[in-house]
């Protein structure tokens, strides 16, 4: 759907984006992370064609962004970063307006702008004037703005900034329904929400493309110790006695807590691939301890994103 | 074809709309008020009083058009690029040529609507008047021909000031500056005598051709050198667009 090549945007001296290539393939939520000035924005505006890239190709839908751009945009549903309206018009009168702009069949326009203002949930406030819209309806309209036309590829920028935690679930909710019709780019920096969100992740510093892949091959690419927790009912001098005994020499990072029950939960990370869990909860067994969490934890998207964006802060 | 409807319409609503508008319908209209009383009251004294007001007129038809064209197209550009509309507008399926000509199209479109209320002014003076005056046919159609032509060509000078900046002041002064060197330029050879400069004078000074076009003389080299003119900047304005894109 998407095949960007060896893109490079420079803005006089600043490099924003250097040398990125990728691809989103059809029904993929691919989210684009990076800290502030990462290069999300600039590459989102080369992909939706408002920019031009100094170097490199990008086609949508094996349309060129810049030799053939109204075919390309036909393609494109974009929603910018802060969702800019026209604040003068009302919602029912703008989504019509955009519709009859980006081409949609005259007599299609009235249903397809119905269709999006219930799938936005904007229906309510369809007579209302835009300039006088909470901070999420605007950006509900927005939305429903990118997806009048029907395009194969949705691509948007921050689409939760500035919501608050409920406008924020219900957004993320809507964007998660759209996939089953729809290709989508989106950029966040908040890391949560692209974990649940997305298939695949492209992670960007300082305009280069540090990673791209799903979130657990990330985690497994950084090779990072297995963390381990153990919740167990015993004395925890005993407990980092045994581990120790059990794990070896691959054990690091010990960390004990000791509950006022009686329960001590310990977490510590394992070198190497082996898992030692059915060694630790055999051994457990055997002494007769009781055992109520044995878990490994699989390295966040946060955890990922700041060990990758360190390891190149330290390789510069 | 419908893109452009589309847009202009959009162009127009917003201008009819804008505060600035209405006050420049407002000023416009009591300066054309003014100028038909002047004309009235120097008709009443006898043909000499009215023997220079063809010149005058022009004068201040120019002057206040070089107040209204930068009012009326400040916002053009400046206010998509301050509210980031320019974004969501250009990154739909449309050409930037398409922009720009609505766009012009769309405050043209005011600027003759503004026009409009003048045209009763002479059915006025007739109902008014003891002896209906003998008001020459090919005079008010010159009158009117060239308010639209110099008209267009100063709001494509606000367009394309419009389009350098996203902060309405600049570019409404950037418009305002631009249509001042034009007259300036005009009156050069009256300050600075050179040879030839009298028909410099001609070429280039809007006043000279307001008036000529309100003695119903509709020379062809004018209407050339606006349209032209008119359509050249509005082409800058567009490269200016794309360059954007690339810078």
């Amino acid at each position: 759907m998407v095949k960007v090549e060896h893109i490079t945007k420079r803005f006089g001296r600043v490099v924003a984006v250097d040398d990125i290539s990728f691809r989103v393939n059809r029904g993929e939520i691919v989210g684009l992370l990076g800290p502030n000035g990462a290069g999300k924005t600039t590459t989102l505006r080369l992909l939706s064609g408002f920019l031009c890239p100094t170097a490199g190709r990008i086609t949508i839908a094996d349309k060129s962004v810049v030799d053939e751009p109204i075919e390309a945009r036909r393609q494109i549903g974009y929603l910018p970063e802060h969702a800019a309206l026209y604040t003068d018009m009302r919602v029912e009168e703008y989504l019509t307006y955009r519709a009859r702009l980006k081409g949609v069949w005259p007599r299609r326009v009235r249903a397809r702008v119905d269709e999006v203002m219930e799938l936005c949930g904007v229906a309510s406030v369809r007579r209302r004037i835009i300039g006088q819209l909470s901070k999420g309806f605007r950006q509900r309209v927005a939305l429903a703005d990118a997806l009048v036309h029907e395009p194969p590829l949705l691509i948007l920028d921050e689409p939760t900034l500035g919501l608050d935690p409920n406008q924020n679930r219900q957004v993320r909710d809507l964007i998660r329904s759209l996939a089953e019709r729809h290709t989508i780019v989106l950029s966040s920096h908040i890391l949560p929400e692209v974990e649940q969100v997305c298939h695949r992740v492209l992670i960007l510093h300082r305009g280069r493309l540090l990673a791209d892949g799903p979130v657990s091959e990330l985690a497994q690419r950084l090779r990072r110790p297995r963390r381990v927790v153990v919740q167990v009912h015993a004395p925890a001098t005993d407990v980092r006695a045994a581990l120790q005994s059990w794990v070896g020499p691959a054990l690091r990072q010990l960390q004990m807590e000791e509950l006022s029950d009686g329960w001590c939960v310990v977490r510590f990370q394992v070198e190497g691939e082996d898992d030692s869990r059915p060694t630790i909860a055999r051994q457990i067994l055997q002494r007769g301890w009781d055992l109520r969490e044995l878990r490994t934890e699989d390295l966040s998207l946060e955890q990922v994103f700041v060990a990758l964006t360190n390891r190149t802060l330290e390789r510069v | 074809m419908r893109t452009f409807a589309t847009l202009w319409k959009r162009e127009l609503m917003a201008t009819f709309l804008s505060p600035t508008a209405g006050i420049v319908a407002v000023v416009f209209l009591l300066v054309c008020g003014a100028t038909f009383w002047a004309l009235i009251a120097s008709l009443a004294s006898g043909p000499e009083a009215s023997a220079g007001l063809v010149e005058v007129g022009g004068w201040l038809f120019v002057l206040t058009m070089s107040v209204v064209a930068p009012l009326l197209t400040m916002r053009l550009f400046a206010e998509e690029y301050r509210s980031g509309t320019y974004e969501t507008l250009m990154t739909a399926p449309v050409t930037t040529g398409a922009v720009v000509t609505a766009k012009f199209c769309g405050v043209l479109t005011f600027y003759l609507a503004l026009l409009l209320p003048t045209l009763a002014y002479g059915p006025l003076l007739r109902q008014c008047a003891l002896t209906p005056p003998d008001v020459d046919p090919a005079t008010v159609m010159g009158m009117y021909f060239g308010a639209v032509l110099i008209g267009g060509f100063f709001l494509s000078l606000g367009l394309a000031a419009s389009a350098l900046t996203r902060s309405h002041l600049a570019a409404g002064l950037t418009a305002f500056a631009w249509i001042a060197l034009f007259l300036l330029a005009g009156l050069i050879p009256y300050v600075w005598p050179v040879p030839g400069g009298d028909r410099w004078a001609t070429w280039l000074s809007p006043i000279v051709h307001m008036a000529d076009f309100a003695r119903g003389i509709l020379d062809s080299r004018f209407v050339v050198f606006y349209l032209v003119n008119t359509l050249w900047v509005l082409f800058v304005t567009e490269r200016l667009l794309e360059f954007r894109r690339w810078a």
